[in-house]
């Protein structure tokens, strides 16, 4: 993962990306975050995220269509990239081995 | 239809105010759209609470633009707070281009506000003292009233009856601190040379219960400790504690003298706790009025009666009792007592009122006086900083115009330029202060020394101080800032493009600058004089002839036990001396009531009391006083005191409490004016009979009829009262119990205290003695008009380089704005020393005129000083003279640099220029 390691919060985020499919903006995914998790959290928060991730390469993100939905402001849409897949899938898998050699050794 | 909420303006505020860039659409949206959907699934509060936090955690994407350094990283552009830090390099850059001058205006800005803060950290906690009791919302003092008097105490009679009284509130009782002014020694084992003098509290049993006091060590006064009878036990401060016991936890079972008696220590009150609405009245211990009573009682002849001790009543109110309620009842117990003695006519009838601890009390005392004009001082040493910051960059505004031609004509607004100005004075301003409030730690402590703040009073710098540091300095910032912003918006823009001809505003702002130098040399004038006067009076104590000869004088105080009879001590003494002068060196021996320079020894009020007031303090009322000596009759030879007429009176005549005295000259100069005061009556000093008592005035246990039978040449014994007239009456030997004896040695005294101690004890093992040099009591009194000298001289020199700042500012600026005028002066064949001499003349113009109209004040200044003034009249001609020269000298320093750098000009190239 080109010797990055990524925050609780930054998995978090990145999952919610990619949970969420289609190119994403800041507040579906501050949303799921809130829902997931059952805390607050905050947009700031969500955006630092965002910003981090995407500077180690685990998202990419484009300016959003001018929509009438928004008065005409644009959002910022995030994508997951492979990259991000891919470490996402190592994550789970050094856990789910962690996992099972604390359930074997019970 | 319902309108649509919108977000709060909070939160709108908080997000337009943070630096957000090309995001700032964006984040606008996204926030704006989850308000809405909050609105709709949790409520508008809800929506509207976390818009707020929203809009305040968007600054983690300001931070991540230096932190990720990422391509989209925000640059601030937008914001109002865009290019301040190009703004702090532009201020920095003029810095540069004026080094001295600048950094000369930032030291003077740093000593006044170090004197500002210093002088505010003493102040405040005068003026909102720490309450000193745990609840001091419903802890109240039970004042009498009685017609249109107010805030009487109780007498302790009377204090007793209303506890007595079934009534719904406890009252507790405290002997104002004053009272209880002891000598206080360490415990037996530990020898003491100097006794300390400390108030007591004499209280109540239930005072530590009523007032909420609690103990950190052992316990509080309880009211078994006033009982009849009970042992005499004592609670320390916490500030004794530290300071005479250096805070030793095993403290508690100690024994220590106090007054005549040993106490034992039982406990340590709590930190904070003064069980006083007075600051300054801070009590060193407690001790309960039973114990205070029977040892004033057993004293020899005491004539002490408790139930006239006046006492303050307090009491603490809990929820259920209403304070209207208790001022009843308590009225109705004043009333009934009130009525025992047959004084309830309508002027007499007590009214008694509850005043909480929390109300400020005004105490109109000099010392509070002293504090407003120190204040005065400080404002005046505020507004001559701001003065010269201002003075600073009204002369570099108007230098230059150009330059903001430059930047208005390219497109900059005028709030730009104005905040560039204020960024300017506001940075020069916060570095004078930040400097100024690190030097607080150092002058507030000793501004507090110097002004002999209460101990209880803790003066380091604290928040408050900050706070009050940074308001000062922004506040001459912003002045200093706008002032030449104003002039500077003024000049027409295309004058100041073309050429550099000075703005057609210069007269103005010259004008301008000219009155804050004439302000600031009229309050240098005022301060100078006031650091002359003192000084004079500090060299005048230095040469003070004492007419005595304190250098060889030892004192030695007894600590006789209470069934020691007048004959045993008397047969004591009188071996004691016999002893003491056969120790070779010692060259004679005397007993007196006080040594000379003792600490507590207080002159004694003759005449009519003249009214305590800030009025009667300015008009020069004060209180006539004489000192009064009790002697034996070796006292004058010992002493050093010479009889310049008549004779001094005999040891038969001082044993049998002869009605003779000697007065000093000056007491005959005063009293007797031409005549011979020898035979006449001493009932002239004190003036005629007090009507009240029947008594003269002062003159208490004296037989009438005393005559003058010497003249004693003038002494000093106390600095404090170097012109006071003195008197000597032969000591009583009935009063010998709190008797001193002076020895004089030949050689440096310091090295007989050993000697006098071992032929004491040889007399009697049992009597406590202790030995002081007077030296070191002259010592201690010369600190008044040493501190005096000191501050006065901090304050004059400060304002004086503030002064002399300013001026040279000035006179650069004038210089440079002349520049053709004096090159054509020297075309036309003006001399180099007549450009220089117009020059200063121009520039001392307004130092003259400024001075003149301290002077006023200083006449003024001088009289209201005068009390700290020894030996020199508060309009003493020489020190004036000596404070207009020195001010006249550095304003002329300050002008004649500038000045000189015009003859640097070359007239043909400065001509040919133009």
């Amino acid at each position: 993962v080109k010797g990055e390691r990524i925050g609780e919060f930054e998995e978090l985020v990145l999952l919610a990306v990619w949970a969420l499919g289609e190119p994403v903006y800041g507040v579906p995914i501050q949303q799921y975050i809130e829902h997931a998790t059952g805390r607050a959290v905050s947009m700031g928060a969500v955006y630092a995220g965002l910003e981090r991730i995407e500077a180690k390469g685990l998202v990419r993100s484009e300016s959003g269509e001018v929509t009438r939905q928004r008065g005409g402001k644009r959002k910022r849409l995030f994508t997951i990239t492979s990259t991000g897949r891919r470490t996402l899938q190592e994550l789970r898998g050094i856990r789910e081995r962690l996992w099972r050699a604390i359930e074997a050794g019970r | 239809m319902m309108k649509k909420p919108r977000p709060p303006r909070l939160g709108r505020f908080f997000l337009r105010w943070q630096p957000l860039g090309d995001r700032r659409e964006e984040v606008d949206a996204d926030l704006l759209e989850l308000f809405d959907l909050r609105v709709a699934t949790r409520g508008r509060r809800y929506a509207a609470w976390r818009y707020c936090l929203d809009a305040l955690s968007v600054w983690r994407l300001v931070r991540m633009a230096d932190v990720s350094g990422s391509v989209r990283a925000v640059r601030p552009r937008r914001s109002w707070f865009d290019g301040v830090g190009q703004d702090v390099v532009f201020a920095s850059r003029l810095f540069r281009r004026e080094p001295a001058l600048f950094s000369l205006t930032i030291g003077g800005m740093a000593l006044a506000i170090a004197i500002t803060t210093s002088v505010f950290s003493v102040v405040y906690p005068f003026a909102f003292p720490p309450p000193g009791v745990p609840e001091p919302r419903s802890t109240y003092r039970l004042s009498v009233a009685r017609g249109s008097s107010s805030g009487a105490p109780w007498a302790y009679a009377d204090y007793l009856r209303l506890q007595a009284a079934p009534k719904s509130f406890e009252p507790a009782a405290a002997v104002a601190p004053g009272l209880g002014v002891l000598e206080f020694g360490g415990d037996s084992t530990r020898e003491v040379d100097t006794p300390r003098y400390i108030h007591a509290g004499i209280v109540s049993g239930n005072f530590f219960r009523v007032m909420g006091g609690r103990v950190s060590i052992g316990r509080p006064l309880l009211e078994d400790d006033d009982k009849a009878g009970a042992a005499q036990v004592m609670v320390l401060s916490d500030r004794l504690w530290q300071s005479e016991f250096a805070a030793d936890p095993q403290v508690v079972g100690q024994r220590i003298h106090f007054g005549r008696e040993l106490f034992t220590i039982v406990g340590v009150a709590a930190r904070g706790f003064t069980g006083s609405d007075e600051l300054g009245a801070a009590p060193a211990c407690w001790i309960s009025l039973t114990s205070y009573s029977e040892s004033r009682e057993r004293e020899p002849k005491s004539e002490f009666d408790r139930r006239w001790l006046t006492v303050q009543v307090f009491t603490r109110l809990t929820r259920g009792n209403g304070q209207s309620a208790v001022e009843d009842e308590a009225t109705a117990v004043a009333v009934a007592l009130a009525a025992e003695r047959g004084m309830v006519d309508a002027t007499t009838r007590p009214r008694v009122e509850l005043i909480s601890f929390d109300e400020p009390r005004s105490d109109s005392s000099a010392g509070t006086f002293v504090f407003t004009v120190v204040i005065v001082i400080v404002g005046l040493i505020v507004v001559l900083t701001a003065a010269n910051v201002a003075n600073l960059l009204l002369a570099s505004a108007a230098g230059r115009s150009r330059e903001m031609a430059v930047r208005l004509t390219l497109g900059a607004n005028r709030t730009r330029i104005l905040r560039q100005l204020v960024t300017e004075s506001l940075t020069l301003s916060l570095l004078g202060g930040a400097a100024g409030f690190v030097l607080t730690f150092w002058t507030a402590p000793l501004l507090a020394r110097a002004l002999q703040a209460p101990d209880a009073l803790d003066v380091s710098p604290g928040f408050r101080v900050f706070a009050f540091a940074l308001l000062v300095t922004t506040a001459v910032g912003l002045f200093a800032g706008l002032a030449p912003a104003r002039h500077g918006r003024r000049g027409a823009l295309l004058p100041a493009l073309k050429d550099d001809s000075p703005l057609t505003t210069s007269v103005r702002s010259s004008r301008l600058r000219s009155t804050l130098v004439g302000m600031q040399a009229g309050a240098s004038i005022v301060l100078l004089v006031c650091a002359t006067l003192l000084t004079r009076s500090l060299v005048e104590v230095i040469r003070f002839d004492y007419g005595i000869d304190a250098a060889h004088l030892v004192q030695v105080n007894f600590d006789f036990r209470r069934s020691q009879t007048t004959p045993v001590i008397e047969a004591y003494l009188h071996t004691a001396q016999e002893r003491l002068r056969q120790i070779p060196g010692v060259t004679g021996a005397a007993l007196t009531l006080i040594a000379p320079f003792e600490r507590g020894y207080a002159p004694q009020r003759i005449g009519k009391q003249s009214p305590r007031t800030v009025g009667a303090y300015l008009r020069g009322e004060s209180f006539p006083v004489v000192l009064r000596h009790e002697t034996s009759a070796e006292y004058f030879q010992t002493v050093g005191v010479r009889i310049v007429r008549g004779r001094s009176f005999t040891a038969d005549e001082q044993r049998a409490g002869a009605p003779v005295a000697v007065i000093s000259a000056s007491a005959a100069r005063q009293f007797w004016a031409g005549e011979d005061p020898i035979g006449s009556s001493l009932l002239r000093v004190w003036g005629d009979d007090d009507p009240a008592d029947g008594r003269p005035r002062g003159l208490m246990r004296k037989p009438r009829g005393t005559r003058i039978i010497g003249v004693a040449a003038e002494t000093i014994t106390r600095l404090q009262s170097y012109d006071a007239p003195a008197i000597y009456l032969p000591l009583e030997p009935s009063n010998l119990h709190p008797v001193r004896l002076v020895v004089r040695t030949s050689g440096d005294p310091a090295r007989y205290r050993a000697p006098i101690r071992e032929a004491l004890k040889a007399v009697d093992r049992d009597i406590e003695i202790s030995t002081s040099l007077v030296s070191d009591g002259v010592q201690a009194q010369m600190q008044y008009p040493k501190v005096y000298a000191i501050i006065a001289g901090v304050f004059g020199s400060s304002t004086l380089v503030l002064a002399v700042i300013g001026l040279f500012g000035v006179t650069a600026f004038v210089v440079g704005q002349r520049r053709r005028e004096m090159s054509v002066r020297l075309a036309l064949g003006a001399t180099g020393t007549d450009v220089v001499r117009l020059l200063v003349r121009d520039a001392l113009r307004p130092v003259v005129i400024g001075m003149g109209c301290g002077l006023f004040l200083s006449l003024l200044a001088g009289h209201v000083i005068r009390g700290m003034l020894y030996g020199v009249s508060g309009h003493d001609p020489m020190s004036i003279v000596s404070a207009i020269l020195i001010l006249i000298a550095a304003a002329t320093g300050a002008a004649l640099g500038p000045a000189r750098r015009a003859l640097r000009i070359n007239p043909s190239e400065m001509l040919k220029q133009s």
